[in-house]
């Protein structure tokens, strides 16, 4: 065997071993990424009982009036943070995010404040209710980039992503004579073949995307570890002058700690769109809210330049202008972080880019499938395989894979069935979200046969996912028939993903017949699914 | 395999600093163009890194491959450090 051979031998090794540890992670990192997508348009598509009777503000939203609002309800936090997100064709609301002070600590948490994010009538500025309670999506997106584990899960994606990245550039190296020359090569008889080209078709063409996938995903999660690195060699420990360098100098102020009232945010924010030109304001915020030293921030993109960001702050109690930037503050970090992320979230060329990059996470959540599928194909055939170990694999691909998609269902059909209304509602969806996948997992180690196991959970994924669709239509067509504009936009739009997203559960349990019918029967239990 | 995605891991994330770090201080960019591309540099080395450290089939070939790198690597940080 000459070293080339054995390198090759290590490598795919490597490739197989990696693959199957952060299969099933990544599996739900990026069918949650490819909903996440478009997160706007299903909070819309959940808020539509909510928002049948919002009226749009014409002019400047009603910020002060909302701020006023909390003061007279809340004991605001001022060490906290405090951001306002300002209506946009997706949400007529004002949404403001925020910490308020408990009279006593939580005798569970110990924590002393709670955090808010509520959403403001735009033209009253009057409380309309919990944003939190109706943000399946948010739920969707935290799964994406953290699995909902807070910091440890950012950091696990993030080891989760390493690897991926570790996955793809073998996968490269192991690949590479025959990259070009087999380029269109796709067996679609002969099972091994079949997945074995799949999984070769949708890496090879797909790889600038995983490079780009794996590369940004890596910056959001685990860029603390060069940042540390870079201010203890580099900066002698003054993380203050590495943040400096990288462009994060925007002026703050020491808290004085005399209380201001929060007004002239209405007068400020017409200052600073006249100011930042054609933008969409993606944020305000508030530092050392109620206190002398508040500053305002409004923060917006350019909407005539790829990823450019452009901000401008006020001194609140004298609503002078203390800072501005048009170009990224001015500074190649922040320009690549803001290019970084509009590669990563696909928003910078409209719903055509977006649904590309959706069946694109889609295709990758079948690359992964079909990487586990090899594997267990290939170790069913190794005669030193542990049964036990192999029929673990098996159902766990089974059980834990379909189980995700099964819970986004279950989920979508709770954020449409639930009332908006209903206390405690988001609670419900997560919790029976996490119930269902669990229980999939558990039931999926427990079942012999795996297939029947997975042509029932395909099938009824298909039917939830179908069913929220054609319900919008039918039984809840009293809300629907009222609805117009980008709200109306944005429920078709959600309605057709979840058609799609069932049309692709049906189309995976055809495969599983289909295969089920070409396989001889054997003593080995047959491979999972196909799907 | 444990062994080799450790050695990978972390002798790859401590020489994928030392390599951005020695890059920071010979590029003649601005400093917020130097740490730039040391961001962009910095997450492929490390996993390229671990993909070498998988290419060999013992843990020890691999930690002798990557500290072969890593020595010069971390000599030039220091020489270039009391330069600076």
């Amino acid at each position: 065997m000459t070293m080339n051979n054995q390198t090759l031998k290590s490598l795919t090794n490597a490739h197989a071993w990696v693959g199957l540890i952060i299969s099933t992670v990544l599996f739900v990192i990026f069918f949650a990424g490819a909903i996440s997508l478009f997160k706007a348009n299903i909070t819309s598509w959940e808020r539509t009982p909510l928002l049948i009777d919002a009226k749009a503000a014409t002019g400047t939203p009603a910020f002060d009036k909302a701020l006023a609002t909390i003061e007279e309800q809340y004991q605001v936090e001022m060490h906290g943070g405090f951001f306002i997100f300002p209506p946009d064709e997706h949400n007529p609301y004002i949404e403001i995010g925020f910490e308020s002070e408990l009279a006593q600590p939580d005798p569970e948490t110990g924590e002393d404040h709670e955090h808010h994010t509520l959403l403001f009538d735009a033209t009253t500025g009057e409380l309309v209710g919990d944003s939190h309670e109706y943000n399946y999506a948010e739920f969707v997106y935290l799964l994406h980039y953290n699995l909902g584990l807070d910091r440890p899960g950012l950091y696990f994606v993030g080891l989760v992503t390493l690897f991926f990245f570790v996955a793809i550039l073998s996968g490269i190296v192991i690949h590479w004579r025959k990259l070009f020359s087999k380029f269109f090569q796709y067996r679609k008889d002969g099972k091994k073949d079949k997945w074995l080209d799949a999984h070769n078709l949708i890496g090879t063409m797909g790889l600038p995307m995983h490079i780009m996938y794996a590369f940004t995903g890596l910056v959001f999660n685990l860029v603390i570890i060069y940042q540390i690195s870079y201010a203890v060699i580099l900066y002698q420990g003054n993380q203050d002058a590495l943040l400096d360098a990288a462009g994060f100098d925007q002026p703050h102020l020491e808290e004085v700690d005399k209380r201001m009232a929060m007004t002239g945010v209405d007068e400020m924010y017409r200052r600073a769109m006249a100011t930042m030109g054609d933008v969409t304001l993606e944020r305000i915020s508030i530092e050392h809210y109620g206190d002398e030293s508040a500053i305002l921030v409004f923060a917006a993109t350019s909407n005539d330049d790829f990823s450019l960001w452009r901000e401008v702050r006020y001194l609140m109690s004298s609503q002078e202008q203390i800072y501005l930037t048009m170009d990224n503050y001015d500074n190649a970090v922040r320009g690549g972080l803001s290019t970084i992320a509009s590669l990563h979230f696909g928003d910078f060329a409209g719903y055509g880019m977006r649904m590309a990059f959706f069946l694109f996470g889609l295709a990758t959540a079948y690359l992964i499938i079909t990487g586990n599928l090899m594997w267990i194909d290939k170790r069913a055939k190794q005669r030193k395989q542990s049964a036990r170990s192999l029929n673990f694999v098996r159902r766990l691909t089974s059980g834990g894979f379909i189980g995700i998609v099964l819970a986004t269902a279950v989920g979508f059909v709770l954020a449409r069935v639930l009332p908006i209304e209903q206390f405690g509602r988001a609670d419900l969806i997560e919790r029976s979200f996490y119930a269902v996948w669990i229980a999939c997992i558990v039931i999926a180690q427990l079942f012999a046969n795996q297939k029947l196991f997975c042509k029932g959970l395909l099938g009824v994924c298909a039917a939830l996912f179908a069913l929220v669709a054609v319900a919008d239509w039918t039984l809840l067509y009293g809300v629907s028939s009222q609805l117009e504009g980008s709200v109306l936009r944005d429920v078709l739009l959600v309605d057709a993903i979840l058609l799609l997203l069932s049309a692709i559960c049906v189309g995976a349990m055809k495969r599983v017949y289909a295969s089920e019918k070409q396989m001889a029967p054997t003593d080995v239990e047959p491979i999972a699914s196909q799907a | 395999m444990w062994p080799r995605t450790l050695i990978g891991l972390f002798i790859g994330l401590f020489l994928s600093v030392s390599l951005v770090l020695n890059l920071n201080l010979l590029l003649p960019f601005a400093e917020g163009t130097r740490l730039l591309i040391g961001l962009i540099l910095a997450f492929p080395i490390w996993a390229g890194c671990i993909v070498w450290a998988y290419a060999y089939p013992t843990a020890w070939k691999s930690f002798k491959a990557l500290m072969l790198m890593f020595v010069p690597s971390v000599i030039l940080n220091t020489t270039l450090m009391m330069l600076r």
